[in-house]
């Protein structure tokens, strides 16, 4: 059974692992992990997780870009656990340079590291959520946007997000680039 | 100096029988309520016996015992029968010409902004220098001695503060009474006196200031960054490192930017558990420590690691 090691911005994006050990009242693996389990159903389990948040880089300035660090740091933590892939998701929040910064650290990775599927999430979890009812905008989601349209088709809570995932068509045409190359790479990761 | 570096503790508080290992700069961290501060207390025991003084704070324990080894290969051994009072006694192991090292003594430091500020009385001329109290009561004071009694370490002491705090120009010290309290002159000529300093300048002035006191053998630090921007924080260590060349400084700490300042062998992280009381562990014996701090800083792997109740993660083995 391949270990996977799961990374988010919080609940939505990963259901259980967000949570402290002593409030585990989500069941989950929150969207990305339902999203892996579509394109990759079996052979795999999340192992463990832990949210950006927990990922500090105190040497900015020193060194390496922060985002880069937290990537090795995140390795690192996946290594521990005995995983042998990563998910994750890191939000854009409509900043572009948060996608530019992302990528440039990924193509910085050892070679030799452990498979990541990762990918800049746009703008937000709520966004890949919506892409997946159907529902682009030509010209994207804004973060508020994506979060108070979940609200309104009362989906803004974790299980109901998990749900769409779970009934999604798996067509990806008209899919986000973004979410699309992450679709790909979750299944190469999560391969034997 | 000799250098204390290890201390057994038995029977104080949550310490029921542990070892921790110790460096001429050394930090303590760990969960709330593992302790830390104990640990502080016992060494700091141990001199304010030594030295006759009375024990700050009277502790609830029964027959506690401390077993300090020192980098000379000697070690000393106090217990206590019965319930603890003012003064250990020497084990029979203890010489006591080696003993008469630790009349320089000990302290216990940990700063509040309200007795930095307080007036004190002026020091008498050739009486030694040290702060009042463990809270850093009579600061203003301890600033006139060391410019009265020191051109040059006037200058430096000037010049240091300076290099932090670039909007001040010198120190201005208020005088009521006889007695003394801590201020400053602005660049731009402004007066500040002690009660309308920023906290954060008055911790700085107490660390700062430690160079130029009464050379003692050992002092605890409780949580040197409070009041601090981070920013000062590697200045406040590099203080604290240079005064560890002649004084041994241990400090406890809740900050991962002070442990980032650290070398892995001068951290000790302290647990507690209900079975085995408190364990120490130094940072460095921790598992896949190598690994792990190709991806952290020290403070990073702290952050990462750490649950703030039992620190599990930073304890265990990783699964492979």
């Amino acid at each position: 059974m391949l270990r996977a090691y799961l990374c988010g911005e919080g609940k939505h994006d990963m259901g259980r692992w967000a949570l402290s050990r002593r409030d585990d009242t989500a069941v989950g693996d929150g969207v990305l992990g339902t999203l892996a389990r579509r394109v990759k159903p079996t052979g795999w389990e999340v192992a463990n997780g832990c949210q950006w948040k927990r990922l500090t880089s105190l040497r900015v300035g020193k060194g390496e870009p922060p985002l880069a660090a937290k990537l090795r740091q995140l390795e690192q933590l996946a290594t521990d656990s005995d995983c042998q892939a990563v998910l994750f998701g890191f939000d854009v929040d409509n900043r572009p340079e948060r996608a530019k910064a992302l990528a440039d650290a990924l193509t910085a990775r050892a070679p030799d590291g452990l498979r990541m599927a990762g990918a800049a999430v746009d703008p937000c979890i709520e966004g890949w959520v919506l892409e997946l009812r159907g529902e682009r905008p030509a010209r994207g989601w804004t973060k508020a946007g994506a979060q108070r349209r979940v609200a309104e088709l009362g989906l803004d809570f974790t299980a109901a997000m998990e749900a769409v995932v779970a009934d999604w068509n798996g067509q990806r045409e008209g899919l986000s680039a973004g979410l699309t190359s992450w679709l790909v790479d979750a299944e190469w990761a999560l391969s034997e | 100096m000799p250098i204390i570096e290890q201390v057994t503790i038995r029977n104080f508080g949550p310490i029921t029988n542990a070892t921790v290992g110790l460096s001429r700069l050394h930090a303590l961290i760990g969960p709330n309520d593992s302790g830390k501060s104990m640990t502080l207390r016992a060494i700091s025991h141990f001199f304010d016996s030594w030295m006759h003084r009375p024990t700050p704070q009277r502790l609830n324990v029964t027959q506690p015992s401390l077993r300090l080894q020192f980098d000379t290969g000697q070690s000393a051994e106090w217990s206590c029968d019965g319930q603890l009072a003012d003064r250990f006694e020497p084990g029979p192991s203890t010489d006591p010409k080696f003993i008469e090292a630790f009349d320089a003594g000990g302290s216990v430091l940990r700063f509040d902004p309200d007795s930095l500020r307080a007036e004190t009385p002026l020091i008498e001329d050739q009486a030694p220098l040290w702060f009042s109290d463990i809270h850093g009561r009579g600061l203003g004071a301890l600033i006139d001695a060391i410019q009265a009694r020191s051109q040059r370490d006037r200058d430096a002491l000037t010049a240091h503060v300076r290099s932090v705090f670039p909007l001040v120009d010198e120190f201005r010290l208020f005088t009521k009474e006889q007695r003394r309290s801590v201020g400053v002159r602005l660049t731009d000529g402004t007066e500040v006196p002690a009660e309308h300093m920023s906290e954060g300048l008055l911790y700085f002035l107490g660390f700062a200031v430690l160079r130029f006191l009464r050379p003692i053998h050992f002092v605890a630090i409780e949580e040197p960054e409070n009041g601090l921007h981070p920013a000062r924080i590697a200045e406040i260590v590099r203080v604290l490192r240079a005064l560890s060349q002649t004084t041994q400084v241990l400090l406890t700490t809740h900050s991962p930017l002070v442990i980032n300042e650290l070398q892995p062998h001068e951290v000790t992280l302290v647990t507690r558990t209900a079975e085995h009381g408190t364990t120490f562990t130094r940072m460095d014996r921790t598992p896949s420590f190598a690994n792990r701090t190709t991806a952290f800083s020290l403070g990073e792997l702290w952050l990462a690691y750490a649950d703030g109740v039992s620190e599990e993660a930073l304890l265990n083995p990783a699964r492979r």
